[in-house]
């Protein structure tokens, strides 16, 4: 916000103060949204999807290693790991204490998306760190490039009303340009 | 030699005579080794600017009967589009004055 | 056909194999896909030579060498490390055969156009190299490879779209994408050149933006290769991993080697590159450009970042972990709707400076389409889950995007009509036919909101059921009935046993369609094929799967109901449309080539392109 406000200073006519502030509402709004979707969890088990959901969560863990998660594998391993987990459901076994009797017994790499803590923080911040970075970046350099034009337009200005184009090129303009259309 | 080695050799002598032929093929060698002349680039570069600004004019009339921008952006960025199309036609009439020039040498 | 002595056709084909397949076992292994390539390369540099034989004498000699060179790349592969022509010294009688999975006709069809439009992207990256290396550096690369920019961009989404669906009816899982480490490969390459595909129109216009314009081209490039690298190292786990992945160092080495020649020449010519950046104004289509580049290349990014996450979490913490579709899924969506937003705001900004007022004012009639769009759905579709919510804004967001597209159309139809004395579809037919590139991206653009619709259904509100069943018991999913009702079973050849269960469905107690899902045996593969079988309506698929069956012919059918799936291979479709009309040859741009060339020549002696 910083950035914005010097430049918006320095280039008062850019933009008007009311369009700059729907702007920016905009953008918050976006960001705010972003950042609702993200927060909110996906946690709620309806009791019905409590297979899917480890499904969903963890890796297929058959042999030949086909790197698919269990959801989209159609293995006969795939087939016994899911009978397995629906008598481990069953026996009254949440979700969670299935998935960390997993991770016990193969690794981490049995989970099908990076944990959201330490290091692997990373791998979920990353994408929106650039992004964000990128934006304000993008921004800053949108608003250098228009207001580069509206010097050179100032000082261009200037220079148009001591020479007068000659009426011949503004003729040889209108003609090429009806000729564009025909 | 059955069919196959037939049709091998036949695609080797297809083949030998299409990667031969430019070696008996006249081409205008002057195309190929002249020298990079700036003037000319220049030329070319600015007969497709030429074109690009006087695109954008037609782009910025359509715009503005499709009600995009408004009357007074419009016939500011049209005066300014018009006076860039005018900087590149008189600059091109001058690299065309020395080009005709250099032709008669 | 049928010479088994050469090691790879033993390996990929055999005799009672069909003649169609025997084709496609033709790139059905590493060796054949690499010559495939070779192949493909070669054709692509004779038509670059045919096409320019008698012009651009400057720069097309150093695209043919760039070419040439990664030709030279493979045919070394070919030749030193994985020969596809290697013989058995005892020939065997017959053939390994095709892997059942292959056994589709989207073998034959998705693998090729996947590797025209991979393959394609050689082209436009042979003149960016030539320009940067001859020092040429205006937009004429830009104009000279545009076409082929598009036609490989459109194989290449053609390419995923067929592999989605492949996926969704070869494998049988009742979906269609999997964020599987080799889809991302071909999916990055095609964000890339998206981006590029917009971000040139900047520098056709204004002459700026050389540098970004060049690196967004040699990126995707180096995107096709990483994706190549990927799919051949056996680095990553991957359905798609070839027997046998030996070749990633090589790849690995000349991935190196691109990018430190791309990189070093860029910053060679960077004072040549320097461009004259001005914008008239905050507000155009260019900053709009701008911030979709960012979404594309974020979506990019992320993709990339979580396809070598892997690695780095190896490399750092010693841990391997997997990064599977849940974390894609969730990074990404926000970014694809945000640029779905921008598919709808992009348009009515105009080029160089649009005016606020009149912006407010377009934006209101898609605005009010929106919204009420989004009172309309929002008592019909349920909003429990995060997924379900993000498909609720996508459905809203369609709806503005595809208002704005259709005003569009309809504005520009108006306007010419007042302006040449048309009828209205006259107009409309005149507007598409004297702007193809524009117009046909915004039929590109339908399509695309098509298949963000279609995800958006089937990804949130699909339900699915598996059960045993005997023959006369039913299952029910939403509102179909699903009756088993017998199982048969049909020798097809030596080789191949099917297995059909029929499946009556009835909906509100009316028969509405049979289906017969297949199980396939193959002799000499233990692992049987499900041959699932759809029905495929607007609304939804029926998606129908034999699972398992036993002795006393009772089954495991999986029972699928996809909402929406077929508006993704629809919007598929409308890109091709929207890119058949953008590339058509344009008869005044042709003219004005042909023209700009006379001038020249007239002046200058002899002219050059």
């Amino acid at each position: 916000m910083l950035i914005k406000n010097r430049l918006s200073k320095r280039e008062p006519n850019l933009a008007s103060p009311a369009t700059l502030r729907g702007r920016r509402y905009c953008s918050w709004a976006f960001v705010l949204l972003v950042a609702f979707l993200s927060v909110v969890s996906v946690e709620k088990a309806y009791s019905s999807a409590l297979l899917a959901d480890l499904e969903n969560a963890l890796m297929c863990t058959c042999d030949d290693k086909c790197g698919k998660v269990l959801g989209n594998c159609t293995c006969d391993t795939s087939d016994k790991i899911r009978i397995g987990f629906t008598e481990q459901l069953e026996s009254g076994l949440t979700v969670q204490q299935i998935i960390q009797e997993q991770v016990a017994k193969y690794g981490e790499t049995v989970l099908s998306s990076p944990t959201k803590t330490g290091f692997n923080l990373t791998a979920w911040a990353m994408p929106f760190v650039a992004i964000v970075a990128g934006g304000f970046g993008i921004r800053k350099i949108v608003q250098t490039w228009a207001g580069r034009k509206k010097e050179a337009d100032a000082s261009e200005k200037d220079k148009e009303t001591t020479d007068s184009k000659p009426g011949k090129y503004s003729n040889q303009l209108q003609q090429e340009l009806d000729k564009l259309d025909s | 030699m059955n069919l196959v080695h037939l049709i091998e050799l036949l695609f080797l002598v297809t083949i030998l005579i299409v990667i031969g032929l430019p070696l008996f093929g006249k081409l205008p060698r002057n195309i190929l080794f002249a020298p990079i002349d700036p003037a000319n680039e220049e030329f070319k570069h600015l007969l497709v600017r030429k074109e690009e600004v006087l695109l954008a004019i037609k782009d910025l009339e359509f715009d503005w009967k499709t009600d995009k921008v408004s009357e007074a952006d419009y016939s500011e960025m049209k005066h300014k589009l018009e006076g860039e199309a005018m900087t590149i036609l008189e600059r091109l009439d001058q690299l065309k004055a020395e080009g005709k020039k250099r032709k008669k040498k | 056909m049928d010479d088994f002595t050469l090691q790879y056709v033993w390996a990929y084909s055999s005799r009672d194999l069909d003649t169609f397949y025997k084709i496609s076992s033709f790139w059905g292994g590493q060796k054949g896909s690499l010559l495939f390539w070779t192949l493909l390369l070669s054709i692509y540099t004779v038509i670059v030579h045919i096409q320019n034989r008698k012009r651009n004498a400057l720069v097309v000699p150093y695209a043919m060498v760039v070419m040439m060179t990664i030709t030279t790349f493979f045919l070394v592969l070919l030749n030193f490390s994985t020969n596809p022509f290697e013989v058995i010294p005892v020939p065997p009688e017959d053939g390994r055969g095709l892997n059942p999975l292959l056994q589709n006709y989207w073998m034959v069809i998705h693998p090729p156009t996947l590797y025209l439009g991979y393959v394609g992207f050689t082209v436009p990256f042979a003149f960016a190299m030539a320009a940067l290396i001859c020092k040429n550096l205006d937009d004429s690369w830009i104009r000279l490879t545009r076409k082929w920019t598009l036609v490989s961009w459109f194989f290449l989404c053609m390419g995923n779209l067929f592999g989605a669906q492949w996926a969704y009816l070869e494998l049988g899982w009742g979906g269609y994408w999997a964020w599987d480490p080799v889809e991302n490969a071909a999916f990055m390459p095609l964000l890339v050149a998206t981006a590029y595909l917009h971000s040139v129109m900047i520098q056709e216009k204004k002459d700026m933006m050389k540098i970004w314009n060049m690196s967004l081209v040699l990126l995707t490039f180096v995107m096709t290769i990483f994706g190549t690298f990927i799919t051949r190292s056996g680095l990553i786990q991957s359905v798609h991993t070839f027997d046998e992945a030996t070749l990633g160092y090589y790849f690995l080495a000349f991935l190196g080697v691109i990018i430190v020649i791309c990189v070093g020449l860029i910053l060679s010519r960077l004072s040549l590159l320097k461009s004259n950046n001005e914008l008239d104004s905050f507000l155009s289509r260019e900053s709009s450009f701008l911030f979709n580049n960012l979404m594309l290349l974020g979506i990019g990014f992320a993709t990339f970042w979580g396809t070598i996450f892997p690695i780095i979490s190896e490399a750092v913490r010693g841990v391997k972990i997997t990064v599977g579709p849940p974390f894609y899924n969730q990074v990404n969506v926000p970014i694809g709707l945000a640029l779905l937003a921008l598919i709808g705001i992009g348009p009515i900004i105009a080029w160089r400076r649009a005016t606020w007022s009149n912006l407010k004012k377009n934006f209101m009639k898609p605005l009010l389409a929106g919204l009420l769009a989004a009172g309309v759905l929002f008592p019909f579709l349920p909003l429990g889950s995060r997924s379900e919510i993000y498909s609720y804004i996508t459905f809203v967001l369609c709806v503005f995007v595809m208002t704005t597209i259709l005003i569009e159309f309809f504005k520009g139809a108006v306007a010419r009509k007042s302006l040449h004395d048309e009828k209205l579809p006259e107009a409309l037919a005149s507007l598409v036919w004297r702007s193809k590139s524009r117009y046909g991206g915004y039929i590109v653009h339908i399509g695309v909101v098509l298949i963000f619709a279609g995800i958006a259904g089937s990804q949130s509100y699909s339900a699915h059921t598996e059960k045993r069943i005997k023959i006369g018991e039913s299952l029910k999913v939403k509102e179909f009935t699903f009756t088993y009702e017998r199982l048969g079973f049909i020798e097809e050849n030596a080789t191949k046993t099917r297995a059909i269960a029929q499946v009556g469905v009835y909906k509100d107690g009316k028969r509405v369609w049979t289906g017969q899902p297949e199980k396939e045996f193959y002799k000499g593969q233990n692992q049987p094929v499900s041959e699932v079988d759809v029905l495929s309506t607007w609304r939804q698929d029926l998606y129908l799967i034999l699972a398992d069956f036993g002795e006393d012919e009772s089954a495991t059918l999986k029972i699928y109901v996809n909402p929406m799936v077929s508006w993704i291979w629809m919007g598929g479709w409308v890109i091709a449309f929207g890119t058949m009309v953008s590339v058509w040859p344009d008869r005044l741009e042709q003219r004005r080539r042909l023209e700009r060339m006379k001038i020249q020549s007239a002046v200058f002696s002899p002219a050059q392109e």
